[in-house]
């Protein structure tokens, strides 16, 4: 375990704060809590002796609520995190943890046969021999892959040069959700980047390996991390800034791989750390300095917005409520909940996905019989769309409606 | 102004109740924290001056006697009119948990070791367990919940209520197993709380209570009656009952303390205020006698945070307010402050845990504006002000006052930022 997040247990007061704010001991008795299985079971894990004094770590969701509440700095989930990397690799990384971690491959498989996968997902036999052979849970989130990858979209438009030019430069992090299921999405942030007359260059970039991570493949995390970060980590240099639409995945670039995959002195991730930014937090970030354009249309809409716990583990507070208050007639509700239970792979397994379902239910119940929900992460979106079949969008989507860029 | 940027640092009771009296009058604060603040670890209880060090009964001249013997204490700046508004605030806050209490003298609410502690106001539900003369208690314990030892606290309370001076109070006690998850020998005071807004196991815990009560005046509980449907909870078991009952506190985690927590929390985003959680203030920026800006540690990088005016509401040592290095050094953690009061490494701490400790009362010297002062007397900053633990000078756990610091330098803190930041506006 790294030694820094190692020394910030014992900072722990046994508070409880965290166990009382832990969305999923809320729901089941199957987790007993982080103060439990983090900073308290964490002293009794020993590397020469085998196993872990509680295998309920397993459990943890990875929301990272934790260590957001704590009061005194304890790194909770990131102790859980490492933890369960040591148990998981003592007890055997399961075929379906592997399976839902590779998200390059399974994305380009997807594409590739996007008629066949996107009618696959919906047919029932089909998710019922998945849950049966892989652990896949039958009802579990699966988005639709697109017909194309946003990458053959850029390499398009690459060749027609139809693109704003500027002096004002970022780089556009994608990641893989949005190279291979959400390309409107992706589309549409170079738009409302471009409606503010910056260029956006849109280098390669691998998977930044928090799939592989969550589901302790640490070693593997770290190989395609790096990679990610020597694709981006040129353009840090030049001093150009990293915006991005999937929060996780920026998260890992900004603090999670130094922390949890114990990378604090790779140099490309030193150079990246201070200049990714969440879009919304960047946008913000313009507007503040009179940078952004806001002049908007109505959008005449009451929208559930839901700020995941992956965008509050940045901790920047909820940037998309400034950018909402600039949306003429847009009402944005917040449901007040932790956490919508899906935390990227977990809500898939068949074991955790009525936790997950649990856990977000207060979030549903408020989206429910909505026209258009709102959240900046993809799993979520496509958690509490498959929960309400209510449309779910990043923040994005709306100003994307509000510049009238449609 | 509602252009205007503050920045209230800390989301205890202070700082909470300091940013939602901001957004009562028209400015819509940013309470940064590091993690959520003290309440839900605090009993729910609004302690205002409970031992002077004798037990105070009217509120208003033991203050007076302790202020003559204690000068420095923050009381002396803070006042008992500025609580009072501040209590004003929080009541409108939590308003669907009722605060009891009219601030002229405190009741005894028993605790759940069976002493009687003196407090100037509670949400109703622990209210309702104000001792008085010939109270007839019966203490519910849960054999699944830890620290609700009903036995030790029916034998002891007695004793205590006549060394408080009341006459023929009564206790017994039962234990119940009714428990959401029978398989846990531990269950958390929240989980009992959450679970027990189920009506279903709500009407096994009464049935089970039912049959003991008999020449009753008050069935107490531990605090877990319900968490988002307390009010319900506390009347189903009431009929059900046919008598009245209570709430009695105990160790963290706190389930009243947690429900004003995130009342206030609420109250403060519908008043359009915002939190960010996760980012620790590691200075201000300063430009002649005016701060600019608030530096946020947010684990990745620090960044600046414009701000017109700044709530420093980080709390004492238990909070990481001040921070006590391992070279023995003594600072406030924010902006490195001045403090006041500190005796010396040699004195600042007892032996023994209930030892009298100066270096507890360590903290910054504020004026009745509550700006933090320099070690001579002037202002340390225009537009910085201090609300609760972070003044020094009072030793909260032992006084019982702590609530109504936070509360009162809040309120005056808040009021004085709103009529100072009007001022600049002005000659702006």
């Amino acid at each position: 375990m790294s030694q820094s997040i190692r020394d910030s247990l014992d900072h722990c007061v046994k508070c409880t704060i965290c166990e009382t704010q832990c969305p999923v001991a809320a729901v089941t008795p199957l987790f007993p809590g982080p103060k439990y299985v983090g900073p308290q079971a964490e002293r009794y894990r020993d590397a020469s002796r085998e196993g872990s004094p509680d295998d309920s770590l397993d459990y943890c969701s990875g929301c990272g609520t934790c260590t957001l509440v704590c009061p005194q700095g304890v790194k909770v989930a990131e102790i859980n995190a490492q933890a369960r990397a040591v148990m998981k690799a003592q007890k055997g990384v399961p075929f379906r943890d592997k399976l839902i971690s590779r998200t390059v491959v399974g994305g380009r498989l997807s594409v590739a046969t996007s008629p066949l996968y996107n009618w696959g997902i919906g047919v029932g036999a089909l998710r019922w021999a998945a849950e049966r052979t892989v652990g896949i849970h039958r009802r579990a989130p699966m988005p639709h892959a697109a017909r194309t990858t946003f990458r053959t979209w850029v390499w398009r438009r690459n060749l027609t040069r139809r693109r704003v030019r500027s002096t004002h430069r970022v780089v556009y992090f994608h990641g893989c959700a949005a190279n291979y299921y959400e390309t409107e999405l992706a589309r549409r942030t170079v738009a409302v980047l471009e409606h503010q007359g910056i260029e956006v260059i849109i280098p390669r970039q691998e998977c930044c390996g928090l799939p592989m991570q969550s589901n302790g493949l640490l070693d593997e995390a770290r190989a395609s991390v790096r990679r990610l970060a020597a694709q981006l980590a040129p353009y840090a240099r030049e001093g150009l800034d990293i915006v991005s639409t999937s929060t996780s995945c920026s998260l890992m670039l900004k603090r999670e791989a130094r922390e949890i995959l114990e990378l604090e002195d790779d140099p490309d991730l030193r150079a990246l750390a201070p200049r990714m930014f969440d879009i919304c937090e960047y946008l913000v970030g313009l507007y503040e300095q009179g940078k952004l354009q806001t002049q908007m249309q109505p959008v005449p809409l009451t929208v559930p917005y839901h700020p995941p716990c992956q965008l509050r583990a940045h901790n920047i507070g909820t940037p998309a409520h400034r950018l909402f208050e600039l949306i003429p007639e847009l009402r944005v509700i917040d449901p007040n909940v932790t956490c919508c239970g899906v935390a990227g792979t977990y809500g898939l397994k068949a074991e955790k996905y009525d936790i997950a379902m649990a856990v977000g239910a207060p979030l549903f119940a408020q989206v429910d019989g909505s026209e258009l929900a709102c959240c900046d992460s993809e799993t979520c979106r496509w958690q509490i769309n498959s929960a309400t079949g209510v449309e779910t969008v990043h923040p994005i989507e709306l100003l994307y409606r509000a510049y009238g860029l449609e | 102004m509602s252009g205007t940027r503050v920045v209230v640092i800390g989301a205890g009771l202070a700082g909470l109740t300091a940013a939602v009296r901001l957004g009562g009058q028209g400015l819509r604060p940013t309470v940064v924290t590091r993690g959520l603040g003290g309440l839900p670890l605090s009993p729910g209880t609004i302690d205002v001056l409970g031992y002077a060090p004798e037990a105070v009964d009217l509120i208003e001249t033991g203050m007076a006697a302790f202020l003559e013997r204690n000068p420095a204490h923050p009381y002396a700046q803070i006042g008992l009119d500025a609580t009072a508004a501040g209590i004003e605030s929080l009541r409108e806050a939590v308003a669907p948990i009722e605060i009891i209490g009219d601030g002229a003298r405190n009741m005894l609410l028993p605790s759940m070791l069976g002493g009687a502690r003196p407090t100037a106001y509670a949400p109703a539900s622990l209210a309702a367990g104000a001792l008085r003369d010939g109270l007839r208690v019966l203490f519910v314990g849960m054999q699944a919940l830890r620290d609700s030892p009903a036995a030790l606290a029916a034998a002891t309370l007695p004793v205590a209520a006549a060394a408080a001076g009341l006459r023929d109070v009564t206790a017994r006690s039962i234990d119940v197993t009714t428990s959401p998850r029978p398989d846990e020998p531990d269950v958390n005071p929240v989980t009992m709380a959450r679970a027990l807004d189920d009506p279903a196991l709500l009407t096994r815990l009464a049935a089970e209570v039912r049959p003991h009560v008999l020449d009753v005046d008050v069935v107490a509980f531990p605090a877990v009656l319900g968490m988002q449907r307390h009010a319900e909870v506390l009347a189903d078991l009431r009929s059900n009952l046919g008598a009245p009952v209570c709430e009695v506190a105990s160790v963290p985690p706190s389930v009243p303390g947690i429900r004003l927590d995130a009342l206030l929390r609420d109250r403060l985003v519908a008043l359009g205020g915002r939190v960010t959680l996760g980012a620790a203030a590691v200075g201000l920026e300063r430009r002649g006698t005016r701060v600019t800006a608030v530096d946020l540690d947010r684990g990745d990088r620090v960044v600046s945070m414009p701000a017109d005016a700044v709530v420093i509401a980080t709390g004492g040592f238990a909070s990481g307010g001040i921070v006590l290095d391992s070279h023995g050094g003594l600072t406030e953690a924010v902006a490195d402050l001045p403090l006041a009061g500190d005796p010396g490494p040699e004195r600042r701490f007892g032996e023994r845990a209930s030892d009298d400790h100066p270096g507890l009362a360590v903290g910054v010297t504020v004026d009745a504006g509550m700006h933090p002062l320099n070690p001579d007397g002037s202002v340390w900053a225009d537009n910085v002000y201090a609300a609760g633990d972070i003044i020094g000078g009072a030793v909260p756990w032992r006084q019982l006052c702590g609530e109504g610091i936070c509360l009162g330098s809040a309120a005056v803190a808040a009021d004085t930022l709103v009529r100072e930041l009007a001022a600049t506006v002005r000659e702006v």
